[in-house]
């Protein structure tokens, strides 16, 4: 059981979250020069235990994740693919536990390796009282996710059925808007955890480059980050329309029209963002432009990329990781607005030539 | 009127459909065949709702070079209709009024004549699976397209409603409409006056 639940939930939660592990990457090993990358790390392992303050950030930060684990995990049980999953619930409690702490072992290990790390420098450095912190809270983190999971499976069907709120309030809602609020219905803690770690990183970029002052890049790099934060938003919207919207196919609306509505969708979704940008910019109307000009096309990237790659998610994310290469080289050249341009005026005319020739709904099946 | 010229159509190494003319004028057709023999697929193919090898012509309007134009002339209700579960099912009407341009008075009528009016209201997430179909075939039928293509149109609905479909079909097909209907159940002339029966079989579409 172990074996199935690694190869479908743990293989596409790490497929989902590429985004966030490639800025991950990113601030660990990409911002500085690779001599100074040992005392770099070293650093910022340090702050994370030698002081109150950054202890709790190493928690807060573990905490998201596991949230952001958790919400993936549950968001999939409650599909009809993964009923399968519910057999562990025949299992004895002890080996449905065992099952579950090892499943979330390995969707936690890129917190397990900063873990193992900080336990060593720990005892190099004396911080006894960190060491007994750090292990307690990553243990009870583990334990928690395990026992959520074990109730959810073996007792789940004693759980009362979410009932819609009805807010009596009658608005039409224009078709294009149809996929925010399936979000909005369905996957609000999805949403939730996508903005709040899209501002994370956001702001976390922009103190990192604090010393840099008011430049376009810094603005430029920080977008890049939240936009690779909605690779699973885009991906969930999406499946959606496959799904639900596929009826629309047969009806004469243009693909120009479709397209505009994706922009819609894109531009709403960034709402928070393109507030941070423009309070951050200092309204500066360059930086502001740039920026709506990058962030549009690299959402409309994300989507388009789905299509090329036929939702490949294999593809996808070596895709993505160009991407990331290719954006941060362009930024940090100056070529922000040609490589913006130049991406929007890829994506615009390959959509509306494909969105015909493409069947994601038998890709995806 | 609906011209289909060198078909091809495959699912990865798997070939549906190999045919290579098949026309068809005003009329009411039933395309019989069992499961997976590819009627769904032909259906969709000229809906316009997948990719295939061919050309799809109807009154000289090419799906491929025009899209849009060809979309308005045509009506598509599938077999298994999904729609998003939080709509509501005038929602869903109202959006198809607008993309067909039709009359609501229109659509009024046919969710009187499916007895579906009390229930528009609510979210489709609460309807059953033959209230589903019904407000599927209310979509297909608002608006004023010359060929309707209804994908198995009498599963999961119950006899009366059937023999409602029948009666519109007919009074459809009076005023020059043409209709191209699956059913994996016997259509019989007493129930519904068919102009031809075609089968696919061995990839091509036969006329019985």
């Amino acid at each position: 059981m172990l074996k199935v639940l690694v190869n479908s939930l743990a293989k596409e939660f790490y497929q989902q979250h590429a985004g966030y592990f490639l800025m991950g990457f990113y601030v660990l090993f990409g911002v500085v020069e690779p001599s100074q990358l040992v005392g770099y790390n070293k650093a910022l392992l340090l702050a994370g235990i030698s002081s109150p303050a950054g202890i709790a950030i190493v928690f807060v930060s573990w905490t998201l994740y596991c949230s952001k684990v958790y919400f993936f995990i549950k968001q999939k049980l409650a599909l009809h693919q993964y009923n399968f999953i519910k057999e562990i619930g025949s299992l004895d409690k002890n080996s449905q536990f065992k099952t579950w702490l090892v499943f979330y072992g390995v969707l936690l290990l890129p917190i397990i390796i900063y873990v193992c790390a900080l336990i060593a420098l720990s005892l190099y450095n004396h911080l006894f009282l960190s060491l007994i912190c750090i292990l307690s809270v990553f243990t009870s983190l583990v334990m928690g996710l395990s026992f959520l999971s074990y109730q959810s499976v073996t007792f789940g069907f004693l759980k009362e059925e979410r009932h819609q709120i009805n807010t009596y309030i009658q608005v039409q809602r224009p078709f294009f808007s149809w996929p925010l609020f399936y979000l909005l219905n369905d996957q609000p803690l999805m949403v939730l955890m996508c903005k709040v770690l899209s501002l994370v990183f956001f702001k976390g970029m922009l103190l990192m480059f604090a010393d840099v002052g008011n430049d376009t890049r810094v603005l430029l790099i920080a977008l890049l980050a939240s936009v690779l934060c909605h690779v699973v938003l885009v991906l969930t919207l999406l499946k959606f329309e496959i799904a639900y919207l596929n009826f629309s196919k047969s009806l004469p609306i243009s693909n120009y029209k479709r397209l505009l509505g994706w922009l819609l969708i894109f531009t709403i979704i960034l709402s928070p963002e393109w507030m941070f940008l423009i309070i951050s910019s200092k309204f500066d109307l360059y930086s502001i432009v740039n920026g709506f000009v990058f962030g549009l096309a690299g959402m409309l990237f994300l989507l388009t990329l789905l299509y090329i790659v036929r939702l490949n998610i294999g593809l996808y994310l070596k895709w993505l990781l160009f991407f990331f290469f290719i954006s941060m080289w362009s930024i940090l050249g100056h070529y922000y607005l040609l490589f913006g341009l130049l991406l929007m005026g890829s994506c615009v005319p390959y959509y509306l030539m494909n969105f015909d020739r493409t069947d994601l709904k038998v890709e995806g099946e | 009127m609906l011209n289909l010229t060198n078909i091809n159509k495959k699912y990865g190494s798997l070939e549906v459909l190999n045919f290579r003319e098949w026309n068809i004028t005003k009329g009411v057709y039933w395309l019989k065949g069992g499961n997976g023999t590819g009627k769904s697929t032909l259906f969709r193919i000229i809906s316009g709702h997948i990719p295939f090898k061919g050309e799809v012509d109807m009154n000289g309007v090419n799906l491929k070079k025009e899209p849009v134009k060809f979309r308005s002339k045509i009506s598509f209700a599938e077999a298994e209709p999904q729609y998003p579960l939080f709509i509501k099912g005038k929602e869903l009407i109202d959006f198809y009024i607008e993309a067909r341009k039709a009359d609501s008075k229109q659509a009024a009528e046919l969710a009187d004549h499916f007895e579906m009016a009390p229930f528009l209201g609510n979210v489709i997430g609460s309807y059953s699976s033959g209230m589903l179909k019904k407000l599927s075939l209310i979509c297909a039928l608002v608006g004023n397209a010359d060929l309707y293509i209804l994908d198995e149109p009498l599963i999961t609905i119950d006899i009366q409603s059937a023999e409602k479909l029948y009666a519109l079909i007919q009074k459809k097909a009076s005023e020059g409409k043409t209709f191209l209907i699956s059913s994996h159940q016997e259509v019989s002339n007493d129930q519904l006056r068919l102009d031809k029966v075609f089968q696919i079989v061995n990839k091509q579409v036969i006329q019985l």
